[in-house]
C-alpha cells in the first residue's frame, strides 16, 4: 500500500499534475491569521489554542490563540485566528 | 458565499457534548458545512449551519449531542415573519401596486431645443393631442403626436415624441428657414426695406437713385432696374448691389425711484386657527393691526393623522411701509443695461454705437437707448410689382 501510495505520487510529480489528485494534502497560509487545509481527513483536535486536522499520514497541527473553524467541510477546512506555530506529526511509523 | 447564505437561509446553534470533534467529523461525513466553528468550551460549541444542514444534523447526532437552535437568519425566515405580518405584507402590496399604477401615467412633459415662450406654446398644443400631466399612457399615440406637429410646423426641422418612465419628453430641432431665392432672369429694382441715412452705394447693374448722406424712407427706390434716358431705348436690369444704410433701433426700461418695504414695529398678537384641508375657522378675536406679516408658529393635527384637520397657531408681527429711495447710481447702470440689450436685439448687425437717454416722470425712471448700425437695407422687387 505504501509502495502503491509512493508511486501514485512518484507518478504525479513527473508528469507535473496537481497534488491533490494524489491524494495529498495542501495547507495554504495567509499571514499568520488564516490556514487553509485541502484534501484532510478529519479534525482530531479542536480548541481555541489547537486545531489538530488529519491529512493523510501526517497530523497538521496549527497553534495559536482566538482560533476559529471559518468553514469546515468534507474535504477543505479553514481556520482563522492568531496563529503562531504549524507543526507536522509523522503518523505513520 | 455570505450573500449566498442569507438568500437560502442559515442558523446559528449551539451544540452540547462530549468529543465535539467527532461531531465535526460526523457534519462533515454527512456533507453539512459548518460555518464559524468557536468552540466556547469542553463541551459547548457554537457554529453556523445552513438551514437545509440543520435539519441533516438533527436526524445524525442523536443521544450524543444536544443541538440548540439560536437564531434563524436569512430570507427565508425574514419572509416567513412578514408573511406572519399580514398589515405590513397589505401594505407594501398596496403600496407596491400604486407605484405601478402610477408609472401607467404621464406625469411630465418635457421639451428640448425650445426657447421659454415657444416650449410653452408647445405644451399647449400637446394637451390637445393627449400628452399632457395625468394622461395614461396606453392611449397616446406618439407616431400620430409626431406626424401632426412637423405638419403644423414647417419651421421645426426635426420632432421626437418619447415616453420614457413617467416622463414625456419632446426634442425639437428648428429648422434652418430658406434663404431668399432671387430670381436673376427677372428685372427688378433695389428699395429700401427700413428707415436709414445712407453710407455708401455700390450700384453693380442699374442706376443708383440715391448718394452718401441721402436719408431715406422705407420703400423708397435705391437703385433702380429701369434706365430710360431721354433719346434713348428703354432698358431694363435686375439691379444688384450693395446699399449700407446707418439705422438706429431702439430699446427702453423703466424702474421706480423708491422701493416700497415693511418694516416691523416690534408689536405682535397670536391667534389660533383651526384648518381642515384647505379651509380655515379662526378661533381666537380678528388681528387689529391695520397691516401686519403672518408666521406659523406652531401646528398640531387634530384626531390623528386620519382627518384633515390642523390646530395652527399663528403670530402677526404690525408692519408699516415706508417709501426707500432706490441708490440711483446703481439703477441707472442697470436700466441702461436693459435698454440696450433690448435695442441690440431688434438687429443681428453689427452695433457702431449707441447712446442712452433718461428721463424722470413721478416715481419712475426710465431709460432709452438708442444703438446704429450700418447694415444692407435693400430689397429685391421685381419690376411688374
Amino acid at each position: 500500500m505504501k509502495k502503491f501510495r509512493d508511486l501514485k505520487k512518484s507518478l504525479v510529480y513527473r508528469f507535473d499534475l496537481a497534488a491533490e489528485a494524489a491524494g495529498c494534502t495542501r495547507l495554504t497560509l495567509i499571514d499568520n491569521t488564516h490556514a487553509c487545509i485541502e484534501n484532510h481527513k478529519g479534525i482530531t483536535e479542536y480548541t481555541q489554542k489547537k486545531v489538530c486536522v488529519k491529512a493523510g499520514g501526517l497530523n497538521i497541527a496549527i497553534s495559536g490563540s482566538g482560533l476559529v473553524l471559518e468553514r469546515f467541510g468534507r474535504e477543505n477546512v479553514m481556520i482563522k485566528g492568531d496563529i503562531q506555530a504549524v507543526q507536522y506529526e509523522n503518523l505513520r511509523r | 458565499m455570505k450573500l449566498w447564505s442569507f438568500f437560502t437561509g442559515y442558523v446559528m446553534i449551539r451544540v452540547e457534548g462530549l468529543s465535539l470533534e467527532k461531531f465535526l467529523n460526523l457534519a462533515a461525513e454527512q456533507g453539512v458545512v459548518i460555518v464559524n466553528a468557536r468552540r466556547m468550551s469542553y463541551t459547548v460549541l457554537n457554529a453556523v449551519v445552513s438551514a437545509r444542514g440543520f435539519k441533516k444534523l438533527q436526524s445524525a447526532a442523536t443521544e450524543r449531542y444536544s443541538i440548540n437552535l439560536q437564531k434563524q437568519a436569512g430570507v427565508p425566515y425574514q419572509f416567513s415573519r412578514l408573511i406572519l405580518r399580514k398589515v405590513l405584507f397589505v401594505g407594501l402590496a398596496l403600496i407596491t401596486a400604486g407605484v405601478f399604477a402610477a408609472s401607467l401615467f404621464v406625469w411630465e412633459v418635457k421639451i428640448n431645443g425650445l426657447g421659454y415662450n415657444e416650449a410653452a406654446a408647445l405644451k399647449e398644443e400637446l394637451v390637445a393631442l393627449g400628452i399632457y400631466g395625468g394622461a395614461l399612457k396606453s392611449v397616446i399615440d406618439v407616431k400620430e403626436a409626431e406626424k401632426r406637429l412637423m405638419i403644423d410646423h414647417p419651421d421645426y426641422a426635426w420632432i421626437n415624441v418619447r415616453l420614457r418612465g413617467a416622463v414625456a419628453s419632446v426634442e425639437v430641432v428648428p429648422a434652418i428657414p430658406v434663404p431668399e431665392i432671387v430670381d436673376d432672369t427677372r428685372p427688378c429694382n433695389i428699395v429700401a426695406a427700413k428707415d436709414a441715412l445712407i453710407e455708401s452705394v455700390t450700384a453693380r447693374t442699374g442706376r443708383a437713385c440715391v448718394e452718401k448722406g441721402d436719408t431715406v424712407r422705407e420703400g423708397d427706390m435705391l437703385i433702380s432696374g429701369l434706365v430710360w434716358d431721354p433719346g434713348m431705348a428703354r432698358m431694363l436690369f435686375v439691379a444688384r448691389g450693395e446699399v449700407i444704410g446707418s439705422v438706429w433701433y431702439s430699446g427702453a426700461a423703466s424702474a421706480p425711484l423708491y422701493r416700497k418695504t415693511r418694516s416691523k414695529t416690534g408689536r405682535s398678537q397670536t391667534q389660533r386657527v383651526i384648518a381642515i384641508g384647505a379651509d380655515t375657522a379662526v378661533v381666537d378675536g380678528e388681528c387689529s393691526f391695520a397691516e401686519y406679516q403672518t408666521a406659523v408658529v406652531g401646528a398640531s393635527y387634530i384626531a390623528g393623522l386620519f382627518l384633515p384637520v390642523k390646530l395652527m397657531v399663528l403670530e402677526h408681527s404690525e408692519v408699516v411701509t415706508e417709501y426707500v429711495p432706490a441708490e440711483l447710481q446703481g439703477l441707472r447702470v442697470y436700466l441702461e443695461e436693459r435698454a440696450y440689450y433690448e435695442a441690440a436685439g431688434k438687429t443681428e448687425a453689427n452695433i457702431v454705437s449707441h447712446v442712452t437717454v433718461f428721463s424722470h416722470n413721478e416715481n419712475v425712471l426710465t431709460a432709452t437707448a438708442y444703438v446704429q448700425t450700418f447694415e444692407d437695407i435693400g430689397k429685391v422687387v421685381y419690376l411688374e410689382e
